[in-house]
C-alpha cells in the first residue's frame, strides 16, 4: 500500500463515485452501441452460473416433486376414477386418430405431398429465470455446442413456449412469448383468420392486428403461423380468451411461470430458396441445406403421426431406416418430380394423371407406409 | 514472510513479529468489507435460480436495494463504491435491463445514502423505512426511465408499482437481519 497523507486517501475517496458513476454510464452506452458485446458479457455470465443454477435448481426440483407426489396420494382413488374415465375417452380418440393418421397419409399420397422437413431437437432443462422486471426469459443448459442456434423454437411439454435469443457455450437464453419484446405471427384455426400475437409480460400475451371483419371467437385454437419465415405452420399456441369485449387474449397451452424442461427445435425454415431469375443477383443463403443433420432424429413430435407412433411405443428404430431411405433417395426425385409437374398439370390428360402417381408412388410410398398397430394394443 | 526484503536494516524491530497479524487483520477486515455484497450478490445469483419460488426474480433488485441502502447508511466501509457497482453490474448481467443502468442506479442510492448517512442515522425506524422507500422508488422510475430511453419504447408502469412495493415490504425484514449482523460482525471502519 502507497503511503499517502490522510487528506490525500480522503480526496481519493471521495473521487470513487464520480468515477464509477461516469464508468456506469460508458458501460451503457457501449452496451447500447454495440449490442454483440453485450450479449457476449451476458452470455458468459450465464454459462459461469448455469452449472450453479442447475445445482441449485435440483433439490428443489426434487422437492416439488415429492411435494406433489406426497399431494397425489391423497387423491389417489378420485384420481384414478378420473384417469379411467379419460382413458377411455382417449381410447375413444386414439381410434380417430389412427383413422384420421391413415386417411391423411393416402391423401398425402395421393397429392404427391412434399413432406415437412424433419426438424431435429434438443432438450434441455431450464437453469434460469433471467428474465427481469422488464422481460421473460430463461435459460436452458443446452447450447451451440448441443446444436441450439439463434432462432430455434422452443416448446414446453404442451405448447409454443419462445424462441432462441442469445446462446452461449453451453448455455442458451429463450424469450419467452409473453415477453414484451415477442412477435409472433398466429393463425387461428376455426375462425381462420390471422394475427399477431404480442407479449405484455402478462401471463396472456395479446392478439392483435386481426382482421376487423373477422374477431378471433372465444375458445378457438390458436397455431403459429408459418409467415416470415421465422416459424413453421402449425405449432400449437393456445386459446383465445376475452379478458373484456373487444380485448382478446391468448390463453398459452405452455406453463410459462413453471418451465421446467424445453425441447428447442431447429425447423430449417430458412433453408427454401427461392428458385434463380434470370437478371436478378443471386442471393447466397447464409444457411445450407443440411440433409445429415436431420437423419439422428428419432421423433417427430410435430405431426400427429409422430405423436401416435410414440403414444404406441412403436420403436423408432425401426421405423427410422424407413425414413432415412425415404429422406436420402426420395428428395431429388421429387424435387425433379416437382419441377416436371405444372407442365404436367398443364396439358393434363387423364391418361398422364394416371401414370404420374404410378410411376412415383414407389418413391413416395416408404414415407406414407405408417403401420400402425390395432388400437387395443396401445 | 520472515526475510522481507523491504524491511529495513537498520530496524530493530522485527517485521516478522508484526506483518503476520496485520495480514490476517487486513485479510479479516477485506473479508468484513466484502461480506455484505457478496452475500448480496449471492442471495441474488440463487434468487434467479428457478427455485419455484413464486415472484422470486422480482424480488433479486429489491432485495439488493434494501442491502445497498442498509450497509450505506450504518456502515459505508462495508459498502463501497465499487462493491455497488460490481453489484449493480451482476444484476444487469444476470437480469435482461440494459448493461449498466441498474449498478448506475445503486451507485446514486449509494451516494444519497451515505451523503445523508448522520442525517438517516437519527430517525427512527418508521421514519428510516419511509425515507427508504422514497429512495427506493426514485431508483425503480429511473431505471425505468433508462430502460425506456435506451430500448426506445416506453415500457409498462406496472411492473415498476409492483417493484417499488416489494421493495418497500423487503425492507424491514432484512433491516431486522441487517441489525443482527450490525452488532454480531466487528466494523470494518479503517481507523484513520
Amino acid at each position: 500500500m502507497i503511503p499517502v497523507s490522510i487528506q490525500i486517501r480522503q480526496a481519493l475517496d471521495r473521487l470513487w463515485l464520480p468515477a464509477m458513476l461516469l464508468l456506469s454510464i460508458a458501460i451503457m452506452l457501449l452496451g447500447w452501441a454495440n449490442q454483440r458485446v453485450t450479449v457476449a458479457a451476458r452470455m458468459a455470465t450465464a454459462d459461469v452460473l448455469s452449472p450453479l443454477w442447475s445445482l441449485v435448481a435440483l433439490p428443489s426440483h426434487e422437492i416439488s416433486e415429492a411435494v406433489s407426489e406426497l399431494h397425489s396420494i391423497g387423491h389417489l382413488a378420485h384420481e384414478n376414477a378420473q384417469l379411467r374415465s379419460e382413458n377411455e375417452n382417449l381410447r375413444g380418440w386414439y381410434d380417430v386418430a389412427v383413422s384420421l393418421t391413415q386417411e391423411n397419409a393416402t391423401l398425402k399420397d395421393n397429392l404427391h405431398w412434399m413432406p415437412d422437413p424433419l426438424p431435429s431437437f434438443v432438450t434441455g432443462r431450464v437453469v434460469g429465470d433471467v428474465g427481469g422486471l422488464y422481460s421473460h426469459a430463461v435459460l436452458i443448459n443446452a447450447g451451440p455446442a448441443n446444436g441450439v442456434r439463434v432462432g430455434d423454437v422452443a416448446l414446453a411439454a404442451d405448447g409454443f413456449a419462445g424462441r432462441v435469443t442469445e446462446t452461449g457455450e453451453h448455455s442458451a437464453r429463450i424469450l419467452l412469448i409473453n415477453d414484451v419484446a415477442s412477435r409472433i405471427p398466429v393463425l387461428l384455426e376455426s375462425s381462420h383468420g390471422t394475427a399477431i400475437m404480442a407479449g405484455d409480460n402478462s401471463s396472456t400475451p395479446r392478439l392483435i392486428f386481426y382482421a376487423q371483419d373477422n374477431h378471433p371467437v372465444e375458445g378457438e385454437r390458436v397455431v403459429t403461423s408459418g409467415q416470415a419465415d421465422l416459424l413453421p405452420t402449425g405449432i400449437p399456441v393456445g386459446t383465445v380468451h376475452y379478458i373484456h369485449a373487444g380485448t382478446p387474449v391468448m390463453v398459452p397451452y405452455a406453463r410459462l411461470n413453471h418451465l421446467s424442461i424445453l425441447r428447442v427445435f431447429n425447423f430449417e425454415t430458412g433453408t427454401i430458396e427461392s428458385p434463380d431469375a434470370p437478371g436478378r443477383v443471386p442471393v447466397t443463403s447464409s444457411r445450407s441445406f443440411r440433409s445429415d443433420g436431420k437423419k439422428d432424429n428419432l421423433l417427430d413430435g410435430m405431426t400427429l403421426g409422430g405423436v401416435v407412433e410414440s403414444a404406441t411405443g412403436h420403436s423408432p428404430a425401426g421405423y427410422q431406416p424407413q425414413r432415412q431411405d425415404t429422406q436420402g433417395s426420395e428428395k431429388p426425385d421429387s424435387f425433379r418430380t416437382n419441377e416436371e409437374h405444372p407442365q404436367n398439370q398443364n396439358e393434363d390428360d387423364n391418361t398422364q394423371g394416371d401414370h404420374q402417381p404410378l410411376q412415383k408412388s414407389g418413391s413416395i410410398m416408404p414415407h406414407s407406409s405408417f403401420s400402425f398397430p390395432p388400437a387395443g394394443c396401445g | 514472510m520472515s526475510s522481507d526484503p523491504h524491511s529495513h536494516p537498520q530496524s530493530h524491530w522485527h517485521p516478522d513479529v508484526r506483518s503476520a497479524p496485520a495480514l490476517a487483520q487486513r485479510l479479516d477486515r477485506l473479508a468484513m468489507r466484502l461480506l455484505p455484497g457478496g452475500l448480496t450478490a449471492l442471495a441474488a445469483v440463487l434468487l434467479a435460480a428457478p427455485t419455484g419460488i413464486p415472484g422470486a426474480i422480482a424480488l433479486i433488485p429489491g432485495l439488493a436495494m434494501a442491502s445497498v441502502f442498509f450497509w450505506s447508511v450504518w456502515r459505508p466501509a462495508s459498502m463501497s463504491v465499487p462493491v455497488v457497482f460490481c453489484l449493480g453490474l451482476l444484476l444487469d448481467l444476470i437480469g435482461f435491463a440494459p448493461l449498466g443502468v441498474t449498478a448506475f442506479a445503486f451507485l446514486l442510492l449509494h451516494g444519497t445514502a451515505v451523503h445523508m448517512r448522520f442525517g438517516l442515522m437519527r430517525l427512527n425506524f418508521v421514519t428510516l423505512w419511509l425515507a427508504f422507500t422514497l429512495l427506493e422508488s426514485c431508483v425503480c422510475w429511473l431505471s425505468w426511465f433508462l430502460v425506456s430511453s435506451l430500448s426506445f419504447r416506453i415500457m409498462p408502469t406496472a411492473p415498476v408499482m409492483f417493484e417499488c412495493m416489494l421493495t418497500a415490504g423487503v425492507y424491514p425484514p432484512f433491516a431486522a437481519l441487517g441489525n443482527w449482523a450490525h452488532r454480531r460482525f466487528s466494523n470494518p471502519e479503517p481507523q484513520l
